[in-house]
């Protein structure tokens, strides 16, 4: 993301009272979810070649006072867009507004996006349409999203809400002030190493990119944290040669981080470490013997239907009193095998 | 790529626009019954002589009475306002006349003013390109209302870009200290503490080292000293040592400083000698005694906690004579210790002693340092190890993938070559095997 915007939001345009409630103006912030990003990005990869920007309507959640919102779900919504004018297609906006909150009753509609980051007075137009009494956001205020899409640039998103402008009804009606927002992009851990992997096949000729192995996972984790450790004890040594200047924050935060380890005896880590070890060849060695219990009595079935004689079913029988003692799973693939065993024999 | 120029969306010409918003003024004039004004026409006018400014400037001076007016109406009037004052070239002078009137309470709204005048004030110091000077001006306004109605969380979270703003308004030293120390005043009265000291400390920063002895410097240095001291939470007082203007207390304020060096790096002891030498002294001063009595047994912990070393262990009654307290309440202020975040550690009351995991140098000096420093190379070695295990695993593995395969191909060999024998023989013996 690129680098944000300076902008003070200290208060949001005093809505309508709800009942029993006093109007507040308290600043709000957003929190996007990556999918809505992705789906925006989607819809504007796929966008009509003569047109600049394709714009939908965002979905999410918005906290009881109206000061968090979250955006957690988008869709496309059909709009053409001339010098002169411009259309959205309404019906289909109400239709799937509809069915999405049939599909997700506990999202409600927070406002609309854009991909481009320009303003005009469309997109005030389009902005009162969605902050509206009645179908939308009202009476908490419609959240605007602009996400850049220029090729070969970093993508850019921002976040306004709007305030009126103007001391006439009619010039009210078709413009408004955009007031900038901060909003922030919420991916956790899991996403983030996932999206790492994806894009490191930009990088490959067959744009492909097999699965990581838990153990080159370990490998790749453990070469990330020695170069962190040398860019460290880089900056420590500097200190020490007396070449940087030693910042005594910095300093305890470093010895607070590596004094994290407990203090436990060596004697106490070797015994809880054999401890487990014990545990791990136990669990190891168990689902060793489960294994071959499900091979064995796999071939066993597979074994009679080939043979067909007297003897396997005899054999099969025999095995079946010790297999239940040890295992379940194995016992009722048998069965299976039995019934077609029998199938056979009729 | 800068954001949009423009966020105000409006249609009309700047001569409509004008005339609309005059006749609106008039009319409130109107309603609080001044029937003398005619702004309309003044501006109309000087409009049509193409004099903009002046009819801007009439606008602006009849802005006032906005405060009057209702507040569904105000932020949209206000708006209007500012698109017209935007497009003149100065804008700086028309801004300076609106935002005293801001500041004022506003008539119409006592319950939401506040909230209505920081949403114009917002909007127009994002209007304003965000390296010119004139955001400076509507920062110490917005600070003014945010006082009068004390509403400082509302601010809080966007002055982590205060650093940058400063930088890039280039704003020298006087005037930066200002607003830290608006800021600081505000944070203090809205009981921010924390915040009201880190910006007291922002402004003391700002003094140059020439003028680290004059009085200003030295009543605000004072003032930050006592903070610290008083304060429950603050224990690290190394910040405050390093400015040039507290080193200047050395000579002007010699006691104050000498309770800052015990503070500082020394123990429970020389603060007890520090009292008995100035009997009455603290009372005097307006510092809390017992605090300063207790803050100064958990940094003695602290101390003591840090000084064990390798052994990382601690009795207690070496805990019980450091802090000249009964035995029975050490366990006490260990674990106040551990509240206040000094030390990590768990009792062992088995072995009467307190076992240290972790404990912050008051003093981070160069021995420090080297800690740090071969605690990394530990660290490091340790790490290379595992890496050449997995490694060295990773050729096993490989090699014995290849070896197994080697093997299958033999047997697959092997098996076609006895292929006449026909296949269901080895098969059959195999289950035998199994079942035995």
């Amino acid at each position: 993301m690129a680098e944000q915007d300076s902008f003070l939001h200290l208060a949001r345009p005093l809505g309508p009272a709800s009942i029993g409630a006093q109007p507040s103006t308290a600043p709000l912030s957003v929190t996007i979810q990556p999918q809505a990003i992705f789906s925006i990005l989607d819809h504007s990869t796929r966008r009509p070649v003569d047109q600049e920007r394709v714009i939908g309507t965002l979905l999410g959640t918005r906290s009881e006072d109206g000061t968090e919102i979250e955006i957690r779900n988008c869709y496309a919504v059909p709009h053409t867009e001339t010098a002169e004018q411009v259309e959205v297609d309404m019906d289909y906006q109400k239709q799937m507004l509809a069915l999405h909150l049939k599909a997700n009753p506990r999202e409600v509609l927070v406002g609309w996006y854009a991909t481009s980051t320009d303003l005009n007075t469309f997109s005030a137009l389009i902005q009162n349409f969605y902050g509206q009494q009645g179908d939308g956001t009202w009476p908490h205020p419609a959240v605007h999203l602009t996400v850049s899409t220029v090729p070969g640039k970093e993508i850019e998103s921002r976040t306004y809400i709007s305030a009126p402008i103007g001391v006439t009804a009619e010039r009210a009606a078709d413009s408004c002030l955009f007031i900038p927002v901060p909003h922030e992009l919420k991916y956790g851990e899991a996403e983030k190493s996932g999206l790492e992997l994806i894009s490191s096949a930009k990088d490959n000729e067959d744009r492909s990119q097999g699965m990581l192995t838990d153990l080159e996972g370990l490998e790749r984790a453990i070469q990330h944290v020695l170069d962190m450790l040398e860019r460290v004890s880089n900056y420590v040594n500097n200190v020490l040669d007396e070449e940087a200047t030693p910042s005594s924050a910095l300093g305890q935060f470093l010895m607070n981080a590596l004094s994290l380890a407990p203090k436990v005896d060596p004697q106490d880590i070797e015994r809880d470490f054999n401890a487990h070890i014990q545990d791990v060849l136990v669990v190891s060695y168990l689902a060793n013997t489960i294994r071959t219990q499900i091979d064995l009595s796999n071939r066993l079935a597979t074994a009679a239907l080939t043979l067909g004689t007297g003897d396997a079913v005899a054999g099969d029988a025999n095995k079946d009193g010790g297999d239940n003692k040890n295992q379940r799973g194995g016992g009722d693939r048998r069965n299976k095998g039995r019934g077609q065993q029998r199938q056979q024999e009729a | 790529m800068p954001g949009p120029a423009n966020t105000l969306l409006i249609e009309g010409t700047f001569d409509e626009l004008t005339d609309e918003l005059a006749q609106y003024l008039d009319g409130l004039k109107k309603s609080q019954g001044d029937e003398s004004s005619d702004i309309q026409a003044e501006t109309s006018a000087f409009l049509q002589d193409g004099k903009k400014d002046e009819a801007l400037k009439k606008l602006v001076v009849g802005s006032e009475i906005l405060n009057q007016a209702p507040e569904k109406e105000f932020i949209a009037a206000y708006n209007l306002l500012i698109h017209l004052v935007r497009q003149s070239p100065n804008i700086g002078m028309y801004l300076s006349r609106i935002c005293p009137n801001l500041t004022k309470p506003i008539a119409s709204s006592p319950a939401n003013g506040g909230g209505l005048a920081l949403a114009v004030l917002g909007t127009i110091f994002n209007i304003v390109p965000a390296d010119n000077d004139v955001r400076y001006h509507v920062l110490l306004a917005v600070l003014r209302v945010i006082r009068a109605t004390s509403n400082f969380e509302t601010l809080r979270p966007q002055l982590k870009q205060l650093d940058q703003w400063l930088e890039k308004w280039e704003m020298d030293e006087e005037e930066s200290r200002k607003l830290y120390l608006a800021i600081s005043e505000t944070a203090g009265e809205a009981g921010e503490e924390e915040h009201a000291y880190t910006y007291l400390l922002k402004a003391l920063r700002t003094f140059p080292s020439d003028e680290a002895s004059s009085p200003e410097a030295k009543e605000y240095s004072l003032r930050a000293l006592k903070a610290a001291l008083n304060s429950p939470s603050h224990f690290d007082f190394q910040d405050i040592t390093e400015l040039d203007s507290i080193q200047a207390l050395r000579n002007s304020e010699p006691i104050y400083f000498q309770l800052l060096e015990i503070f500082n790096s020394d123990l429970l002891d020389d603060f007890n000698d520090f009292k008995d030498e100035h009997d009455g002294w603290i009372d005097d001063s307006g510092l809390d005694a017992p605090a300063l009595n207790r803050k100064m047994r958990l940094l003695t912990l602290a101390s003591i906690a840090a000084a064990t070393g390798q052994t990382r262990s601690l009795p207690y009654a070496h805990i019980a004579k450091a802090l000249q307290i009964p035995s029975e309440d050490v366990e006490m202020w260990v674990i106040d210790v551990i509240r206040a975040g000094l030390v990590e550690g768990k009792l062992s009351q088995l072995n009467q002693t307190f076992l240290i995991h972790r404990s912050t140098y008051r003093v981070f000096g160069e021995n420090q340092w080297r800690e740090v420093a071969s605690r990394l190379d530990m660290w490091r070695n340790s790490l290379i190890g595992v890496l050449q295990v997995i490694q060295n695993e990773k050729t096993r593995f490989i090699q014995e993938k290849e070896e197994e395969i080697r093997v299958a191909d033999q047997k697959l060999e092997s098996a076609s070559r006895g292929l006449g024998k026909g296949r269901g023989k080895p098969r059959q013996t195999a289950i035998d095997d199994d079942l035995d």
